[in-house]
């Protein structure tokens, strides 16, 4: 992933692009989780929920290449 | 000592909101903090705009900070997109730039009347963020990027430090708040059923009842909207507790129409009126747990469902029986009424059934297979919306077109403060007070804005010393803001103490600034209260008859929906009109008190309209019906006394064919009776002498 690409000589950061991928896709992920069940026996939620957001962004962040 | 515990308990009632407000007003003043110096890190042009970007969305309940939050964003980037569009398109031309972000206002303030919920709030802020990122970019286009991109970021990290310290210290739960609200409801309700069942209730408490009733249900919508964000797992009760506000709607309504029908019944003899109210006594120990209470929980409410479902399912043999061994000795006219009242009865059971069964549905972790209902539209009047947006439109093109004509350095921040004011009070049931006491924190965050940038300010150095010292000033406005009757004023005084000092990280002192930003921002605001007052301000006559007119005419409207869900949606839109009304200010409580009788008149007679419309008796036919929904939308201020004798004839005509239980005939006689009813109520509110006594009773009363 380039650290920024031009779209019509703006300069847009390659992370925005790949935080809003993480948060489409962690919408998907969290309705699952809630299916399931799992928020019941989560103590914070709320804490819980922002860990996972920030573990799966670094995960993005970090490894995937386009 | 029995006086002291009440006492008591009071005390600490009170020292608890007391502890709760006091946390709300520290957390917000450190996330203003956190997020100030965040700003300052990360060099943002206007560290100030994140501060109050945190102050505006801090609400007491965490899912309603996130909602907020969420549509602020949506808005921000919609406006800033829209902003360097018009600057890009109409830079050159000052005068076509302020027209064109003036239609935009307006269509904002038109697009946001569409909405009950924080939907509305979006489209605000794509309105008047237009003018934030706007305004500053038309002397310099080139810049016009880079203040969107600036206003985007500060508003998202504005949020992201309200939204975590909402979420993660102490926060006040909405998913616990709407389980207050529904036990709170179901609990009241079922008192309310209680009284109307057992014993004589008056119309009086009743329709106290009822609006307390429109305000929970509207209260409902919205903690549901906020508890999606807090909550993932309450998205799986979302369907559910739609359901249930549908189905208590429809409940109330019947135990209305039943309370109506036995009122209308002292003239029906002894007998048939003690072997109704045994029937309902027989009904309502059927509401009740084993132990004679109300249920407290879902989880309790499930026994109270099957038991309650068990008793209607034998209810109708019974019925027929006990009428067709009574009609040998009772009176006509008697067996006729009290066929009617039961048929009522039996409606209100099987209705405060599905609002049961509903409410132990919310028990279960999952959704069972869902009844399917419509969605409940907010009902909007487009002319009055299109009123609202032209007049955002013309405080804006006002103020825009007085900055070119004087050249004024500081008209910029004028039309802001205009746009501002005059789309964010827009949806308010008395935008003028709203944007006084706005105005007023205005007044008071200048003085504290004043006294920080002249004394305290210039002796403090680095950020730290900056938050501790604007703390306490920070205090002063969140504090205000915890309690809801002074939270405009603390909202103004926290935006001006923030917005005026111009914090940058290389600070330069200006106190003329100071003086001529906060001169522009009064005038704006004092531009958008004008507007307001002068420009069909929603407390005008005219305005509240439209309002008033567009209810009775749903009755015809309904009549032509042919969807199975009309009765649903019928009464989800008179409901919603309804509790327009009430927001709406009153001169007194009469007339107050008119208007809601008048609504649930409305109710009673297009439900059993709509009823009779479906059983398509040939003594009762379409043309007959739409007569009738005619006579009263015709006239909300004339007596409909030249239809009730048709509705009377066709009432004593069916009353003939009455013979033995024919239940469908039955149905029938039993709807045109509410309708005859409903059309008699209707006509003592009319007809101006017997309100005036009705006034002049209550007056004496009082």
């Amino acid at each position: 992933m380039p650290h920024e690409f031009t779209f019509s000589g703006i300069l847009i950061p390659g992370l925005l692009l790949q935080l809003l991928l993480v948060l489409f896709g962690y919408a998907g992920v969290e309705l699952m989780l809630a299916r399931i069940g799992v928020f019941r026996w989560v103590w914070h939620p709320a804490l819980f929920r922002i860990g996972l957001i920030v573990a799966v962004f670094s995960l993005v962040g970090l490894y995937v290449r386009f | 000592m029995s006086q002291r515990l009440p006492k008591r308990a009071e005390f600490l009632q009170a020292l608890r909101e007391e502890g709760a407000q006091t946390l709300f007003a520290l957390r917000t003043a450190c996330a203003v903090l956190l997020a100030l110096g965040l700003a300052f890190r990360l060099d943002l042009d206007r560290p100030g705009s994140a501060a109050v970007t945190v102050l505006i969305v801090s609400l007491s309940q965490a899912g309603m900070v996130l909602e907020k939050s969420f549509y602020r964003i949506l808005g921000t980037v919609a406006g800033g997109t829209a902003a360097v569009v018009f600057v890009m398109l109409f830079a050159q031309q000052r005068l076509l730039f302020t027209v064109a972000v003036a239609v935009w206002v307006g269509l904002a303030v038109v697009g946001s009347s569409w909405y009950r919920s924080f939907r509305a709030y979006a489209f605000i802020l794509a309105g008047y963020t237009v003018c934030l990122v706007g305004f500053p970019a038309v002397e310099t286009p080139a810049l016009a990027y880079h203040v969107a991109i600036d206003r985007v970021a500060v508003v998202s990290l504005g949020i992201l430090c309200g939204g975590l310290l909402s979420v993660l210290v102490f926060p006040r739960s909405t998913v616990s708040s709407l389980i207050g609200l529904v036990r709170g409801q179901v609990c009241r309700f079922l008192t309310l059923c209680q009284q109307v069942l057992t014993t004589e209730m008056t119309s009086g408490a009743l329709r106290e009842a009822h609006m307390s009733f429109a305000g929970d249900v509207v209260n409902l919508e919205l903690l549901r909207g906020g508890s999606h964000f807090e909550a993932p797992d309450s998205r799986l009760r979302s369907g559910r507790l739609r359901r249930l506000n549908a189905d208590f709607m429809q409940a109330v309504t019947s135990l209305h129409s039943y309370h109506r029908v036995r009122r209308a019944m002292p003239y029906a003899d002894d007998q048939s009126l003690l072997l109704l109210d045994s029937m309902a006594a027989e009904l309502d120990r059927a509401l009740r747990t084993v132990t004679g209470g109300i249920p407290a929980s879902a989880q309790e409410a499930v026994p109270v469902a099957s038991r309650l479902r068990e008793l209607l399912s034998n209810w109708d043999v019974r019925v027929e029986a006990t009428l067709a061994s009574l009609s040998q000795t009772l009176a006509v006219s008697s067996n006729e009424a009290l066929l009617a009242a039961m048929f009522q009865l039996r409606q209100f059971g099987d209705e405060v059934l599905a609002y049961m069964e509903s409410y132990a549905a919310l028990s279960a972790a999952q959704d069972a297979v869902e009844r399917e209902i419509p969605p409940t539209a907010s009902q909007v009047d487009p002319l009055l919306a299109s009123l609202a947006g032209l007049r955002a439109f013309s405080a804006v093109l006002a103020v825009g077109v007085f900055w070119i004509a004087s050249d004024w350095t500081y008209g910029f921040y004028a039309i802001m403060l205009a746009a501002v004011g005059s789309s964010l009070f827009a949806a308010s049931p008395d935008p003028v007070k709203a944007a006084v006491g706005m105005s007023k924190g205005f007044a008071l965050g200048f003085l504290a804005a004043v006294a920080f940038y002249g004394l305290v300010l210039p002796r403090m150095d680095g950020f730290l010393l900056l938050a501790v010292s604007m703390l306490p000033f920070l205090l002063i406005g969140t504090r205000w803001m915890a309690r809801q009757e002074t939270a405009g004023i603390g909202t103004g005084f926290g935006l001006m103490l923030l917005t005026g000092q111009n914090l940058t990280n290389t600070m330069t002192f200006d106190m003329t600034q100071l003086f001529n930003q906060s001169l522009a921002t009064f005038i704006g605001l004092g531009a958008a209260i004008l507007a307001y007052a002068v420009f069909m301000p929603p407390q005008s006559r005219w305005v509240q008859r439209r309002v008033r007119h567009s209810l009775i005419r749903e009755v015809g409207r309904a009549l032509s929906d042919e969807d199975e869900h009309a009765r649903a949606r019928f009464e989800s839109r008179v409901r919603d009109r309804l509790a327009q009304i009430l927001t709406q200010p009153m001169q007194g409580e009469a007339i107050r008190n008119r208007w809601v009788d008048e609504g649930l008149t409305v109710l009673a007679a297009g439900l059993a309209l709509l009823q009779l419309r479906d059983e398509n008796d040939p003594v009762i036919d379409a043309g007959f019906l739409s007569q009738v929904a005619a006579a009263m939308a015709f006239r909300a201020d004339f007596a409909v006394g030249d239809i009730l004798p048709a509705v009377k004839a066709r009432r004593l005509q069916l009353a003939q064919a009455l013979q033995g239980a024919d239940v469908s005939a039955a149905r029938r006689f039993s709807a045109l009776l509410a309708l005859e009813l409903a059309l008699l109520d209707w006509d003592a509110l009319a007809t101006p002498d017997l309100t005036l006594t009705a006034v002049e009773g209550a007056i004496h009363a009082s």
